[in-house]
């Protein structure tokens, strides 16, 4: 996942997080693939994020070993089940960036 | 008059509001500006009462004998659903919840800061209610502008606090609104740098305006506050020094440029908006202190002319907009004025054409 834009500028953060699920802690790996099914996340279309002053854009590649999938989501994400995905690979990064 | 506290964002004035209020009424033009100033700005203070009690004053020139800024704040409760549930509406007394009053309090300040100055009344110039919502999502580490009301996350108390801390962040979301209003800046490239470099200057000039800084005292800091201690650096961005706000081992090295030869060419950020803003911004504080004493006064007047000029485009670049900043100089304050601008951009290496007029500026 690559986060863009914010209300400031932080060259430190602009590296994509990677997410290696087949080295999640178990609880972690599961809420990560609740919210990939609950998200309908590889029948979503990838449609460019329009840029609001300030508000992030999100770009999330999901690659399940058979099909890969890219999704452009942008602040505010109305959608529960998208905001959800988002605060759980934001959750798996905390430890687990690659 | 009652004094009620809102938490962590009181503003309390050593005289009275009854003194300021015949200071405001009876002193001379600069105690007048400083008092009306004062009370708009004071947490307690319902600007709706100190403003119409002055309109009759002299020079004191308000848009229309009802201009009020009409808050509404919400609270998202952690969810990421706008605007949330209404928490604080315009009149009420503080909640006690210190994103919320420092969002109405921060919202009450700009509003004033636009009416006074600029004879501005909110974010479209027609009294546009200023909507708010605080609590947004969860360990939010963020604030925008939406196209109709601003967001404020809490941050995630680790490398941020909450986002509504600093006065300059809430009118740097402000003025979001009043660009897109306005000249429109399309954001993304130097117009979005632009965009942003709006935002940063008149949320400086707020925070300058409502502790009456002169140029040379104010701080020219945006998001003081908004780190916590963990972090190594003092805030988001600097006008004064782009490029030295923050040097931390998670967050990298402010990459802001304060000239053109700085200048970042990237697809991040939407083209850079955040880092090359540095340009402009730097030349905003390079006018301003050249100019001396407040920088609402002069820099700030020609900056909001330039804004509105109708011969400014949606997709300018830092050159246009410059060439608009010195023909307002010109037009409001005479040639030396213009020298003034246009040695300022000549110093972050953008050129101003030369003679550059105004035909008639939008709106007025």
């Amino acid at each position: 996942m690559r986060v863009d834009g914010g209300l400031a500028a932080f060259p430190g953060l602009r590296k994509p997080v990677t997410v290696d699920v087949a080295t999640l802690p178990v609880a972690r790996r599961e809420r990560l693939q609740r919210a990939v099914a609950a998200a309908d996340f590889f029948a979503r279309s990838a449609r460019p994020a329009r840029p609001a002053p300030d508000a992030r854009a999100y770009t999330i590649e999901i690659d399940d070993g058979t099909r890969s999938h890219t999704l452009a989501l942008a602040e505010p994400i109305a959608d529960p089940a998208l905001q959800a995905l988002v605060d759980a690979i934001r959750a798996c990064s905390a430890t687990d960036v690659g | 008059m009652p004094h009620a506290h809102a938490r962590g964002a009181c503003r309390c004035t050593i005289l009275p509001p009854a003194l300021l209020r015949r200071i405001a009424l009876r002193g001379t033009a600069r105690q007048r500006e400083a008092a009306l100033a004062t009370l708009a700005t004071d947490a307690t203070m319902r600007i709706t009462r100190a403003t119409s009690a002055l309109l009759a004053v002299p020079g004191t020139t308000l848009p229309s004998a009802t201009a009020a800024p009409r808050r509404t704040i919400h609270d998202a409760a952690h969810a990421t659903t706008l605007p949330g549930k209404v928490v604080r509406n315009e009149g009420d007394l503080p909640t006690r919840d210190a994103e919320t009053d420092e969002a109405y309090d921060g919202l009450g300040a700009t509003y004033a800061y636009y009416l006074q100055v600029h004879q501005r009344h909110s974010i479209d110039d027609a009294g546009m209610p200023l909507e708010a919502t605080v609590h947004y999502g969860k360990q939010y580490d963020n604030a925008f502008w939406n196209g109709t009301q601003m967001v404020f996350g809490d941050g995630d108390g680790d490398l941020f606090n909450r986002f509504t801390v600093s006065l300059d962040v809430i009118a740097h979301e402000l003025t979001h609104g009043v660009t897109e209003d306005e000249a429109r800046l399309v954001y993304v490239g130097q117009s979005g740098a632009l965009n942003e470099s709006l935002s940063d200057v008149f949320g400086s000039l707020v925070k300058q305006y409502a502790r009456k800084q002169t140029a040379a005292k104010a701080d020219w800091l945006i998001g003081e506050g908004l780190f916590t201690a963990k972090v190594h650096g003092v805030a988001l961005r600097s006008l004064k020094a782009p490029g030295t706000a923050f040097d931390d081992p998670l967050l990298g090295k402010d990459d802001q440029p304060a000239t053109m030869d700085g200048y970042v060419r990237t697809s991040a950020d939407n083209g850079g908006v955040h880092t090359n803003s540095g340009i402009p911004n730097h030349a905003f504080y390079l006018a301003a202190t050249a100019f001396g004493g407040h920088a609402w006064e002069k820099a700030g007047v020609i900056w909001y002319a330039a804004l509105r000029d109708k011969a400014l485009k949606p997709t300018a670049t830092f050159a246009a907009f410059a060439e608009r900043t010195s023909a307002q100089a010109d037009r409001l304050f005479g040639a030396t004025a213009q020298q003034v601008i246009a040695e300022a951009w000549r110093a972050v290496g953008v050129t101003v054409a030369g003679g550059a007029r105004v035909a008639r500026s939008r709106r007025t």
